[in-house]
């Protein structure tokens, strides 16, 4: 228990501690041990079937190790697509759209395969990682709600865009889908009654986060509002002089302008 | 003005983020049999502990950020205070609702336990909800920036006026 305390929770606790360090603006010290603390504690949750293997929370860091590749080529695919187009800065040679092409659709594939195929994320008993029967129906479910969501606030806030919005329709099409075929045809290694029992659980699960979050922000933002509320109102200075209106409207229309 | 009546509104975008789910325990309900031994005393608790965890870590993110809002208001220690007891209520009113029983173990041996996997299963459903986000913004950032830029098309049309 103290084993994966020390060796599990502390790093996982270290990355968010870590990221939240890298964010100050008072200090760069601050700032490069906040991200070494962040990359420490991340080494740590991977490494943690290794290191505390007895304890059932290493099978965390074992999905996470199992999902960092797809997942990692998935985002640079999308970074390597985005800016190798009209970017106005840091814009990528064009060839970087098909690589990111590549890159994406391999992910995507291999994240896929990861339920469908002899790859599926199994513990040393043989078991397939609890996790990963969270993870992916979440994954897939959220995936396809916010992409709709997405091309629907593309139509709905932009100008014209109904020929971007139909990769989001279609990625978000393709992700329910994957849902209803996993649901009704059994993997190699999960069986659909089972996937079904978890696709349950993860709507379940999105209901819980979204209770719990909103609750989260709200109670954020009664501290703040309570403490702002509190806080005594500035003290108003006195109105300005004719004289310096003058000065004031001098200097403006010296500056201010241009030629016909 | 004919164009922008035929926009969809702010209200089918937050539509477009359950429909899936509405459609999707619906094609379950009319396409199979009931699952065995699983029904609703499985998916409240679910809903409980998952709301209780995302309480307790939304919150910590929170007191987090409280941290960086007190650097523009010289380090009050009253936010930060009440940040900490608004967590800590979430972690008190976790550990008495687990205490009432069987409820809300979900077939762990004692409180602890129930503890540590909901904070497991929370991290892991979040891992899930923040990538399929990035992916989206992902998607809709490249699909902009790969369109034919809107200025250059209006200034070709002014141009040919």
């Amino acid at each position: 228990m103290l084993q994966a305390a020390l060796l599990f929770w502390l790093p996982m606790g270290l990355i968010p501690f870590g990221v939240w360090f890298s964010q100050t603006k008072s200090s760069p010290q601050v700032k490069k041990i906040g991200t070494f603390l962040s990359l420490i504690g991340l080494f740590f949750v991977l490494a943690s079937p290794w290191i505390v293997p007895e304890s059932p929370s290493s099978a965390v860091g074992h999905l996470f190790g199992f999902i960092a590749g797809p997942c990692i080529m998935i985002l640079i695919g999308l970074f390597k697509i985005a800016y190798s187009g009209n970017v106005p800065v840091g814009r990528l040679p064009s060839s970087d759209r098909y690589f990111g092409s590549v890159l994406f659709v391999i992910g995507i594939t291999w994240l896929s395969l990861m339920h469908w195929w002899d790859i599926t994320p199994t513990m040393s008993s043989g078991e397939v990682n609890p996790y990963w029967l969270i993870f992916l129906p979440n994954f897939v479910l959220s995936l396809s709600s916010i992409s709709l969501a997405g091309g629907l606030a593309m139509l709905a806030f932009g100008d014209s865009r109904q020929s971007e919005s139909k990769y989001l329709f279609a990625m978000s099409l393709v992700s329910f889908v994957f849902l209803l075929c996993a649901m009704n045809y059994d993997s190699s290694n999960v069986s659909s009654n089972e996937f079904r029992e978890y696709v349950w659980l993860s709507i379940a699960d999105i209901i819980g986060i979204a209770i719990g979050s909103i609750l989260a922000i709200l109670s954020f933002a009664l501290v703040i509002f309570v403490y702002e509320k509190s806080l005594p109102k500035p003290n108003s200075i006195t109105a300005p002089t004719e004289d310096e209106l003058s000065a004031v409207s001098k200097v403006i229309a010296e500056n201010i302008g241009g030629e016909e | 003005m004919a164009e922008n009546q035929r926009k969809p509104g702010s209200k089918l975008v937050l539509i477009g983020l359950i429909f899936p789910i509405i459609l999707l325990i619906a094609l379950d309900y009319s396409m199979n049999d009931k699952i065995a031994n699983f029904g609703i005393d499985e998916i409240n608790p679910r809903i409980a502990n998952s709301a209780l965890t995302a309480y307790i870590l939304a919150s910590t993110v929170l007191l987090g950020n409280m941290f960086f809002y007190g650097e523009s208001r010289n380090r009050p220690l009253a936010p930060i205070f009440a940040m900490i007891i608004a967590v800590l209520v979430g972690i008190l009113a976790t550990i008495f609702f687990i205490n009432q029983g069987p409820m809300l173990l979900e077939g762990n041996g004692s409180v602890r336990a129930q503890l540590v996997y909901n904070i497991a299963h929370t991290i892991v459903s979040v891992t899930a909800l923040i990538l399929s986000l990035l992916i989206t913004l992902g998607m809709l950032f490249s699909t902009i920036t790969h369109a034919p830029s809107k200025l250059t098309k209006t200034y070709m049309a002014l141009e040919e006026e």
